[in-house]
């Protein structure tokens, strides 16, 4: 039974959505024509 | 196994909780009365001057969004089942409460400037040139913010009982007494102000409380050790073992784990509390656009993490199963008595606080919106004669009335089906509103008629689903794939078949062409 794995599961997803978060803020910032 | 004693509420534990969570109301009054002279007019009472800043939009929107279930049900799933509930928990709260942001804040703030519009079904409604559509979008969400609404404060009323032994009759009269107080003198900038602070208080105590709750148990290999001692299908990702009707089919199988990802990132841009938040924001910055995405994510997210996994182990690892024995509370004592275990009493009064926070919050934010779809979106839209000072009076009334239901709702407890109900209005509402919300504002070709089919398929087969979830025939992952396909098939079709608006309306949500 490997004990680490649901920590790796949930680390991936913390990881990943705070990735998301990031890359998802630059691109409306870079995108977006309602921002001054 | 040898687990901790659960602890008994005693007379420190108990003026602690009051000293907290007095301190918080307190702060809560003195911010929002703050924006008590802050309109002028019912547009201004609605919606306020358009000038609130980045920081406060952002905590308000994650206030909104962590409700009393975030802060202390979704913790008592994961000390049920194990690691499989954090799917359903929270783990995806970013993949909700971001696109959220993303998708509606810029575009609500323009168009309801655009179309002079002070709640989101009138924007909705002058963004199709109908009555109906802002007729229907106003019924469609009395039904299901008042079904989400009723339980708001039970949690809050547990946890006083558990944290002091006193009956919360008292406390939650108070704190709905003075949310009512600010949100009725200062209408929106008030509730915005207030909303703010919350979340402030609910992101800070949520962290401490999870990093507490870690560093107790000696990290991952600790708290899967002792979980892995007790049950080893606690530390398993899905749990098959359990049924896959129900709630637990949100855990149980591929189909419910994969729907708890879609129902986040539906659930919070389809919640009008959260998108309303950005109705009175102020032109903004790219700075100030950055300052309010990272206030969202640090608060909305960081806290919800960390606790929609580990609180809820932790706990499970802590006092073993005994908590569910105890009623009625049973799971939703995890949060709580973590916190009474890793923090001492002081931790217990600051969750104690946090809560209330949390659930005082999201049902300011959704009694404020049903109180205007009472009064801006039926009554002014219906009979416009009607005078700012009745509409303004009538709000206020009704403020009071939305608010004082869920607190009867504590002592007086509706069949359980209603309960049931409520969990399937953040179905609903994710549904039909990512549909009816951020489909209109980027597609031109929407029309009023696929608006209006998906409202009425999503209130109908929600309220068939709730049933036979209850009946145990239908599993709660089935029923939001139904509702959610279903409601996205009544858009587009309904919109295809139909005639959009007339070109001046569309220009001004679509200005470029």
């Amino acid at each position: 039974m490997d004990l680490m794995k649901p920590f790796w599961a949930w680390l991936t997803v913390v990881i990943g959505t705070s990735l998301m978060s990031l890359i998802g803020t630059w691109v409306v910032i870079k995108k977006s024509r309602y921002l001054k | 196994m040898q687990f901790l004693e659960v602890p008994k509420p005693s007379l420190a534990s108990g003026i602690w909780a009051t000293i907290a969570v007095a301190l918080m109301l307190l702060f809560s009054l003195w911010i929002g009365m703050l924006g008590r002279r802050r309109w002028a007019t019912f547009d201004e009472y609605m919606v306020g001057q358009r000038t609130l800043g980045p920081i406060v939009t952002g905590c308000a929107v994650a206030a909104a969004y962590l409700s009393g279930w975030a802060f202390c049900g979704s913790a008592g799933v994961v000390y049920a089942v194990g690691w499989a509930g954090m799917w359903f928990a929270g783990v995806w709260t970013l993949v909700g409460i971001m696109p959220c942001v993303w998708f509606t804040a810029l575009k609500t703030r323009e168009l309801s400037r655009a179309y002079g519009a002070t709640t989101l079904p009138e924007l909705l409604g002058r963004r199709f040139d109908s009555k109906l559509v802002q007729t229907v979008i106003s019924v469609v969400l009395l039904i299901f913010l008042f079904m989400y609404s009723i339980g708001q404060l039970k949690a809050a009323g547990g946890v006083w009982y558990v944290a002091t032994g006193w009956n919360p009759l008292a406390c939650l009269l108070v704190a709905v007494l003075v949310t009512w107080l600010y949100m009725m003198l200062g209408g929106y900038t008030s509730t915005q102000w207030a909303l703010g602070f919350q979340g402030a208080v609910i992101g800070a105590v949520g962290t401490i409380l999870a990093i507490a709750a870690i560093v107790k148990i000696g990290g991952a290999v600790g708290l899967n050790e002792r979980l892995a001692a007790e049950n080893p299908a606690l530390i398993s990702l899905i749990r098959p073992d359990l049924p896959k009707v129900g709630a637990t089919q949100l855990f149980s199988s591929y189909v419910g784990i994969v729907a708890t990802a879609f129902l986040f990132f539906s659930m919070a841009i389809g919640f009008p509390h959260n998108v309303s938040r950005f109705l009175g924001m102020r032109e903004l910055t790219k700075r100030d656009y950055a300052i309010m995405c990272f206030f969202v994510w640090l608060i909305a997210g960081v806290p919800i993490m960390l606790d929609c996994a580990w609180n809820g182990a932790v706990a499970r690892a802590l006092y073993g199963p005994q908590l569910l024995k105890i009623e009625p509370w049973k799971g939703d004592l995890a949060n709580p008595m973590l916190s009474w275990a890793v923090g001492g009493i002081p931790l217990l009064a600051a969750y104690t606080a946090g809560l209330f926070a949390a659930a005082l919050s999201t049902l300011s934010a959704m009694v404020f919106i049903m109180a205007g779809n009472v009064t801006r979106d039926l009554l002014k839209l219906w009979r416009p004669q009607t005078s700012d000072r009745t509409a303004i009076l009538l709000l206020r009334i009704l403020l009071g009335v939305f608010l004082f239901f869920p607190f009867l709702y504590t002592f007086y407890r509706p069949p359980a089906l209603l309960a049931i109900f409520m969990g399937q209005a953040a179905i609903a509402l994710g549904s039909i509103f990512l549909w009816v919300t951020v489909g209109s504002y980027y597609w031109k070709r929407a029309t009023k008629w696929g608006v209006v089919a998906a409202c009425i398929y999503g209130t109908v087969v929600v309220l068939w689903g709730a049933k036979m979830i209850a009946a145990g025939k239908l599993g709660m992952g089935t029923l939001f794939w139904l509702s959610w396909i279903g409601c996205g098939i009544c858009y587009f079709v309904g919109s295809l078949l139909t005639k959009p608006p007339r070109e001046e309306v569309l220009a001004k949500a679509f200005p470029q062409t």
